[in-house]
């Protein structure tokens, strides 16, 4: 900072006036590119644009209060007998598995025989902010599965889950070992006692209880406003600036407008279920430790006898490397793998590079112990976990 | 009416047309010259033998905004409770009751001069500081006098509901209070960026690099700098505090606001939060007891 002069209102400005005219030169650039860009802007925004995500076709086939499960019928012949059932967060929405075709782990899924169910949370009102952690891992997912197995005849499904998804699924996985034969995690956090995200850092300090008591649920725009501060420059600024540098672009603009609709498309967390999450894991680190009870029972990691394959983002900002690879060391399980893929925390799902990747793995992986006909149980040895580097996606494929 | 009181009647009136002259005329000066400072600019085109206008720098805008805010002030000014006897009257009342708000505006007049380099004192030397202080000047100054205004002991049938509705007039004040600030933290990073980009270029220069030509250059080497400095913020105790706070002012407002809303609801026909928060659990609870059977039935039935 310079000056022993006081400084004068344009020096005290000059900040925000440079900050607006980098801004402006770097979208509008020299005046002739200018006009042309508003031209092709205007000839692309006032065109017939294609936004819609979610459009695989699906049966809705059980409902229990607003939540959901949807059925994919496989587009090939099934290649694996058990079927695949997802596990969204409930913060977003699970339609980013399906964002648009050419982008779509569903339709990756489909492609390859899977069979596939899949929870929507839907939009909890205020009628459900007494919904705790418990309502929602031993009542809807275990009421899903339950549904799966009877419709389908079975004992047991692979079970495939994402983000905070993921970590009612571990709860679920250690509570009911034997309805799940293989457990799938992607972008897991299982041990929230760290510092590597800000997420980790803010919720810590949060405190649950006032929260819930203003908001009853917690509105998915405060949460979403959360996500944008945890990185301002790049989530307020530069995304912008890039979409007005490439506004002239159909297909750009088609798949940013997709993205901002998926993004701002946040459900509010019901209030309890929220308590007891920030509460339990972010403050107290309770599952990783063991020291978790649901419905009265406690959450023992060791129960975990399963295969598991537990895939996380080196560069995932919300849910860093540290809050997933403890995962496979304290389960129960001899046969589990982590990969950690070079990619940030949507960036597995939809980024084409790791689309080559990240479902042909899990394919791969689950029609291998499609046929292993009983899971591995406690009292088995412990072995470590198999380590798998990202390979480049033509070497994958 | 007596010849006196006819006489005392005139002088009354000749006292209060010349009150009523000044301050027309301040008020007169006062438009007149925030319309310079914001027309300025707006007539910026040559005139005259096209001989360029003087354009206005910003700190001209600056002072006619100061000035024109001071002679705003000056209609605090009113007159002498012995000048005439027209005590109740409107405008007299009105300038009484906005006393402690003029008060506020010259503090806040003098802090800007202060800060903005109008005069020689002051400290701050960022308009985030700036912000900061002058929230703090307002909000200060209301928590010495309104708050004692609003915390007045209430009497009588509707003591209650008063004091409901000042508890949500003093946490709104607290909260909007609190949001200013953390939102002048987040300015901070957009001034320590640009001062990064200057050190980054006359570093560059020094070491004979070639300095940056494109604005494109010029954003990237900005925006990576703004990044920078807001993951530094975002993870200090200033900045955790200032959240923390704010969310507990947040949630104070929102609890005092709920509290006001339900004596209005009470008296109409419409549920509060609360009633149907009982609903809720009552049918939580019924509907957990309800599955509970259900699976009870299922399993001693598959047996």
């Amino acid at each position: 900072m310079p000056s022993d002069k006081k400084p004068q209102l344009s020096e005290l400005m000059a900040p925000y006036i440079m900050a607006g005219e980098l801004i402006m030169a770097r979208v509008a650039g020299d005046s002739a590119k200018f006009y042309d860009q508003v031209r092709r802007a205007k000839e692309v925004l006032l065109s017939p644009l294609e936004t819609d995500i979610a459009v695989t076709p699906y049966d809705v086939v059980w409902q229990e209060d607003r939540v959901k499960l949807k059925h994919y019928r496989p587009r090939a012949e099934r290649s694996l007998k058990t079927p695949l059932f997802i596990v969204y967060a409930q913060v977003n929405r699970e339609t980013m598995l399906d964002l648009q075709p050419g982008r779509s782990v569903v339709e990756t899924f489909l492609a390859a025989g899977i069979d596939i169910y899949m929870l929507d949370w839907g939009y909890p009102t205020r009628k459900d902010r007494f919904l705790d952690l418990d309502d929602h891992v031993n009542g809807y997912i275990d009421g899903a599965v339950d549904f799966i197995l009877e419709e389908n005849g079975l004992e047991q499904i692979n079970l495939m889950a994402i983000c905070q998804g993921g970590t009612m699924s571990v709860m679920y996985a250690a509570l009911h070992p034997e309805k799940v034969k293989n457990l799938v995690l992607t972008v897991t956090p299982t041990n929230f006692d760290h510092d590597a995200g800000l997420l980790n850092v803010w919720a810590r300090s949060l405190d649950p209880d006032k929260l819930v008591a203003s908001y009853g649920n917690i509105p998915g725009d405060i949460m979403n406003l959360g996500f944008l501060l945890l990185n301002p420059a790049r989530l307020m600024i530069d995304k912008y600036v890039g979409l007005m540098e490439n506004i002239h672009s159909k297909d750009f603009v088609e798949n940013f407008v997709r993205m901002e609709r998926w993004i701002f498309d946040s459900p509010d967390l019901p209030g309890e279920a929220f308590r007891d999450f920030i509460q339990w894991m972010f403050i107290e680190n309770r599952l990783i430790k063991n020291e978790l009870v649901l419905g009265g029972r406690k959450v023992d990691l060791r129960n975990i006898t399963m295969p598991v394959l537990n895939i996380y983002g080196k560069y995932d900002h919300l849910v860093p490397p540290a809050a997933c690879e403890q995962t496979t060391s304290r389960i129960g399980s001899t046969d589990k793998e982590d990969l950690c893929l070079d990619t940030g925390h949507i960036g597995i799902y939809v980024s084409s590079k790791t689309q080559r990747q990240f479902g042909p793995k899990i394919i791969r992986w689950l029609t291998e112990r499609d046929e292993s006909p009983e899971p591995v149980h406690a009292e088995a040895k412990k072995t470590a976990p198999k380590k798998t580097k990202a390979v480049p996606a033509a070497e994958e494929e | 009416m007596s010849e006196q009181e006819k006489s005392q009647q005139s002088a009354q009136n000749v006292v209060y047309a010349d009150w009523v002259k000044s301050q027309v005329g301040a008020w007169e000066e006062a438009v007149k010259r925030t319309a310079q400072a914001w027309q300025a600019p707006l007539h910026a085109a040559p005139e005259g033998d096209g001989e360029p206008a003087k354009q206005p720098t910003p700190d001209e805008i600056g002072k006619g905004l100061l000035e024109f805010f001071q002679a705003l002030s000056s209609i605090a000014g009113t007159p002498k409770p012995g000048d005439f006897q027209s005590a109740k009257s409107i405008p007299d009342l009105m300038v009484k009751m906005l006393q402690p708000f003029w008060g506020y505006s010259i503090k806040l007049q003098k802090q800007w001069a202060e800060m903005t380099g109008a005069t020689a004192t002051g400290e701050p030397e960022n308009m985030a500081e700036i912000v900061k202080q002058m929230t703090r000047t307002f909000y200060e100054g209301q928590a010495e006098d309104f708050r004692k205004i609003l915390n007045v002991p209430q009497l009588g049938l509707n003591r209650y509901y008063q004091e409901r509705f000042n508890k949500a007039i003093e946490k709104a004040s607290d909260y909007q209070s609190a949001l200013t600030e953390f939102l002048q933290l987040l300015m901070i990073p957009v001034e320590k960026s640009y001062y990064a980009v200057q050190e980054e270029i006359a570093k560059l220069e020094k070491e004979g690099k070639a300095a940056i030509k494109d604005s494109r250059g010029l954003y990237q080497l900005w925006i990576q700098k703004l990044e920078d400095h807001y993951m530094a913020l975002l993870r200090s105790d200033d900045y955790m505090n200032t959240l923390r706070e704010t969310l507990n002012c947040l949630h104070d407002y929102r609890a005092a606001r709920a509290e006001f809303f339900m004596d209005l609801l009470q008296n109409l026909p419409i549920p509060t939060n609360k009633d149907m928060d009982e609903l809720y659990k009552d049918l939580h609870i019924l509907k957990k007891r309800v599955k509970e059977l259900e699976r009870k039935v299922k399993r001693d039935a598959k047996r």
